[in-house]
């Protein structure tokens, strides 16, 4: 995945140790919860066709936890190690002040989403408030569960990738009179395999019985009638 | 053998119902007779056998599926329909309008309506998986349903047709019963026809067939192909002895088959310029009815036209028209060109859904071929026994019982015409007024 | 009457030559035709008043909201009455509708498995109660449609799912010779498998192609078999899509609306104001399916 590299903005004093580390403790509970747990149990119920379409966050945020359960490589604070895509979403601004158009300034309250009228959004909150921001007709939609319905009911984040918004993922399941499932992720703006159409009319079945049946009579029948026309001509 | 009226003293013949059967006729009848017997036995049996298939094991034994709804049986019926009702015309003008000449063969065109729709019938009864639940037509018929219509319109007409046989077997009630029961029997079967012909038309959601002009289009084959029908049924029974006519009465049911020809293939070019006019074209109609030039059943549906107009452009010249061989193969040119055209208008139907999807072809399975091949064995079997059993001619008394026609003196001045042609054998008058 | 007979003859021996049916006598001959076809009509067109006066009487609609009350208006009942559908309960003061989202479907297909699990749809007989069509993008034309496109969420085209409609003015109601096929008050269509004599004519008046026959005895493998809905029954008879009536009637949504994972299709009552249905029939441009047939579906699309 291509990234824009964002301008680094350090950090001019150092946080107190015990800041950072809980900091870190909170990402690390976010993600864990979100990418490497089954993100079923956790936020959403499985839909009635049995899979579940998520929105991966380990795309970008690949969290491998060490034998202290804790993540075995920093996670990226600041806005120096994050290379994000933004497609569609780029109108939101020019660079950087793309990305504070939903986030916070990180140097004061990273990890953390911002309203207009300065409230605070945790990423494990929900996060469709900021996207309300914008697409107030499709949240009340949500709310009403006219949009996005019988899917986990968790925020937008879990269906549409927030920074290059398109089509959901969906799943697909083999074809219909096969066994066994597969689970694929579908990337954005892609065709898929989709279940498959409907299977064919069954067969014709004729008994073999008939066909010989037939095939006989309809021999003797034809020898008849030869006969009857020769005959008639030796008259 | 000359067939008359048979005194009941006769020994072979019964009388039942006041109808004379001549059962000795079987008995004398020769090896060839029972060897064609045979093989309609045959053939009834097989029909039979398919039938029992079919409701043993179920509907999928049809090649009928999701998407062609109706099959052959309903492309017979529809056609068997019409051979009936057309046959009946040639009878009712007899009395309707007076065209004393086909008198001779009313007997054999009431039995031949009568035989045909009861084969119709048949065809029908054989696409029932559970023939047992037919009588919810009688108990919670549907008014708005064109197939309570048809169906009860098919089921009087044949009783109709055969008591009208039968009144004009016995004689009872003479000339003025005969005249009135043709006076019930043709709008009859107008009506008969015209019913079957909206079962098709009077569904929107079919736009091919969804058109005012299926009406008359199915009349006009109706007629043309019952009396080209009639016309050779009546040769096949002259050829056999049973019957005698006059070549000025085959004349003029070659006369009367151009005209209703002509008339069939206009209204067909009616209704396919109204498809294709850049005015009038509309996508789903003219992708349908591209299909019968273009289609998996093209084979089947240019014949239609190559026939149609082969047979009227073979009757249309006066000078030929009188020939016997002229006759008989524009008659059984029309008659294959209808079998065709109905089963090509039904299977065209359906080549493209409702949802716009292609179909694939449509073509009848054995136990399909089976049933529809058993019922015309079963038709011919009727008629073959009746030719034998029943007494067709129509005799001399009745002709004398008919009013005066001056135009007689034109059909004798006709016959001494065509007697002065070459290469004509002089018939044997059957009456000599 | 001898008189008569006397006063017919005059008139048969002053015809003119060659006609042998004087001008009264084939009057009265028409007539009596006429008569006769008048005389067999009575009963059919008694029956079918019957059912207009029942269809007025049903025809009221009061949710207050004007669009709403036009369209359940339209929606009158073609009833049988005594007929209840035997796997479900009796039909309530709903009247069901949907609409479909044709902006976000992506043509997953998976409301069409889910249907097809949830009404033991013989898995050999060959159909599906919703197909999905792809279509042409700028138009609603069918011609050009796709059934059986193999790759789905295609930016190029959109994606249409068509099923029976459970039209107000249903053509396959009308079409069914015996009565075998009726709408129920709350706007279903349903199938008697008992009386259906498989004539197929409601398959040829149905303009959606909604109502499919089983050539084949339908086989559902034991496991997957829905114990609420009828299987056997189904043999060598017509079946269609009923709103999963065994479901609605529970208070439950269909089987499509719970199956489909982008929330495309909403199910709901419009004789309640609130429901998504009436909302979305309010707010939003809908359109529907071969409008111009006037059958009156009750499943509209937006988007």
């Amino acid at each position: 995945m291509s990234t824009t590299l964002l301008p680094v903005r350090q950090d001019p004093t150092s946080a107190p140790k015990a800041r950072q580390s809980w900091i870190l403790t909170v990402f690390a509970v976010a993600f864990a919860i979100l990418a490497i747990m089954p993100a079923a149990e956790a936020h959403a119920r499985l839909s009635s066709s049995g899979e579940l379409a998520f929105y991966p966050c380990d795309r970008c945020h690949p969290v491998f936890l060490g034998e202290d359960g804790l993540p075995t490589e920093p996670l990226p604070i600041g806005l120096e190690k994050h290379e994000v895509d933004l497609q569609v979403h780029d109108i939101l601004g020019n660079e950087e002040t793309a990305c504070l158009a939903c986030h916070d300034d990180p140097t004061r309250n990273p990890g953390k989403l911002i309203l207009p009228d300065g409230t605070l959004v945790d990423i494990a909150d929900d996060v469709s408030r900021v996207c309300q921001r914008c697409h107030f007709e499709k949240y009340q939609q949500w709310e009403l569960g006219i949009h996005g319905k019988n899917q986990p009911k968790c925020t937008a984040a879990g269906c549409h990738n927030p920074h290059s918004p398109s089509w959901i993922y969906v799943e697909a399941l083999p074809p219909f009179l096969a066994t066994g499932i597969e689970v694929h992720a579908v990337s954005e703006r892609e065709p898929f395999t989709p279940l498959a159409s409907p299977p064919l009319p069954p067969p014709v079945h004729t008994p073999l019985w008939l066909t010989i049946l037939t095939t006989v009579g309809t021999l003797a029948s034809a020898s008849i009638i030869g006969v009857l026309i020769v005959g008639r001509h030796k008259r | 053998m000359d067939v008359t009226d048979v005194p009941a003293t006769r020994p072979g013949v019964k009388r039942l119902i006041g109808v004379d059967f001549d059962l000795g006729a079987l008995r004398t009848a020769g090896p060839r007779y029972w060897a064609f017997v045979t093989v309609l036995l045959i053939f009834t049996t097989l029909g039979i056998i398919g039938w029992i298939v079919f409701l043993t094991q179920g509907a999928g034994v049809m090649a009928q599926r999701d998407n062609t709804t109706w099959g052959l049986w309903f492309s017979n019926y529809m056609y068997y329909v019409g051979l009936s009702a057309g046959g009946l015309v040639v009878y009712a003008s007899v009395h309707l309008f007076g065209a004393e000449q086909f008198r001779p063969l009313a007997r054999l065109a009431v039995l031949q309506a009568g035989v045909l729709v009861m084969v119709a019938l048949l065809g029908d009864l054989t696409d029932f998986v559970r023939p047992w639940r037919f009588f919810w037509f009688v108990v919670t018929p549907n008014p708005t349903a064109i197939f309570v219509y048809t169906g009860s319109a098919a089921a009087a007409y044949m009783v109709l047709c055969f008591a009208d046989l039968w009144i004009l077997i016995t004689g009872k009630g003479g000339e003025k019963l005969a005249h009135r029961m043709t006076l019930i029997a043709l709008p009859f079967a107008m009506y008969l026809h015209t019913t079957t012909a909206f079962v098709l038309a009077l569904n929107k959601s079919r736009e091919l067939w969804n058109s005012a002009v299926m009406v008359p289009i199915f009349l006009t084959s109706a007629t043309a192909s019952g009396v080209a029908l009639l016309l050779i049924c009546a040769y096949i029974m002259q050829h056999f002895g049973v019957l005698k006519f006059k070549k000025s009465m085959f004349r003029s049911l070659a006369t009367l088959l151009a005209t209703v020809i002509i008339i069939d293939l206009f209204l067909l070019l009616a209704e396919i310029i109204t498809v294709y006019w850049p005015t009038a074209a509309k996508l789903g109609h003219t992708e349908r009815m591209t299909l019968f030039f273009t289609g998996p059943y093209a084979w089947m549906f240019l014949p239609v036209l190559v026939l149609g107009i082969g047979a009227f452009a073979l009757l249309a010249p006066r000078s030929t028209r009188h020939l016997p061989k002229i006759q008989i193969t524009a008659s059984a040119m029309y008659v294959v060109a209808i079998f065709f055209k109905r089963y090509t208008l039904m299977s065209m139907g359906f080549s493209i859904g409702t949802l716009g999807q292609y179909e694939t072809p449509y073509l009848p399975s054995l136990v399909e071929i089976l049933l529809a091949v058993g019922l015309v064995s079963l038709g011919l079997l009727f008629m073959t026994i009746g030719a034998k059993v029943l007494p067709l001619a129509v005799p001399e008394h009745e002709h004398e019982e008919a009013h005066y026609e001056p135009w007689r003196t034109e059909l004798e001045e006709d016959d001494a015409e065509e007697a002065a042609h070459p290469g004509i054998v002089p018939e044997r008058a059957l009456d000599a007024g | 009457m001898s008189g008569d007979r006397k006063l017919r003859d005059k008139a048969e021996e002053s015809a003119p030559e060659g006609i042998t049916v004087s001008r009264r006598r084939f009057v009265e001959g028409l007539g009596v035709c006429a008569g006769m076809l008048a005389a067999a009509a009575v009963p059919g067109l008694l029956n079918a008043t019957a059912a207009d006066l029942a269809q007025a009487s049903e025809g009221e609609a009061n949710t207050g909201d004007e669009v709403l009350d036009s369209i359940i208006e339209h929606d009158h009942a073609i009833n049988y009455p005594d007929k209840p559908v035997y796997y479900a309960k009796p039909a309530g003061k709903e009247k069901w509708a949907m609409v479909i989202d044709v902006k976000a479907c992506i043509g997953c297909r998976r409301c069409v498995y889910a249907c097809v699990k949830e009404n033991n749809i013989g898995r050999n007989s060959g159909f599906t109660y919703i197909q999905v069509l792809e279509m042409e993008p700028g138009k609603v034309e069918l011609e050009t449609a796709e059934l059986n496109y193999e790759e789905a969420g295609r930016s190029d085209r959109w994606y249409m799912p068509v099923q029976c409609m459970q039209c107000a003015d249903p053509p396959c109601v009308k079409g069914c010779p015996v009565k075998a096929t009726w709408k129920e008050p709350d706007g279903i269509v349903v199938i008697d498998y008992n009386k259906c004599i498989a004539c197929r004519n409601c398959m040829i008046t149905c303009p959606y192609g909604a109502r499919h026959f089983n050539w084949v005895r339908p086989q559902v493998p034991a496991s997957e078999a829905n114990p609420d809905v009828p299987l056997e029954e189904k043999a060598y008879v017509v079946e269609k899509c009923t709103f999963c009536v065994h479901r609605t009637r529970n208070g439950e949504t269909t089987a499509c609306t719970e199956a489909c994972p982008v929330g495309a299709r909403k199910f709901g009552d419009l004789n309640d104001p609130d429901s998504e249905v009436s909302q979305l029939l309010k707010t939003r441009r809908v359109w529907r399916l071969k409008e111009e047939y006037s059958t009156d579906p009750m499943i509209w699309y937006v988007g």
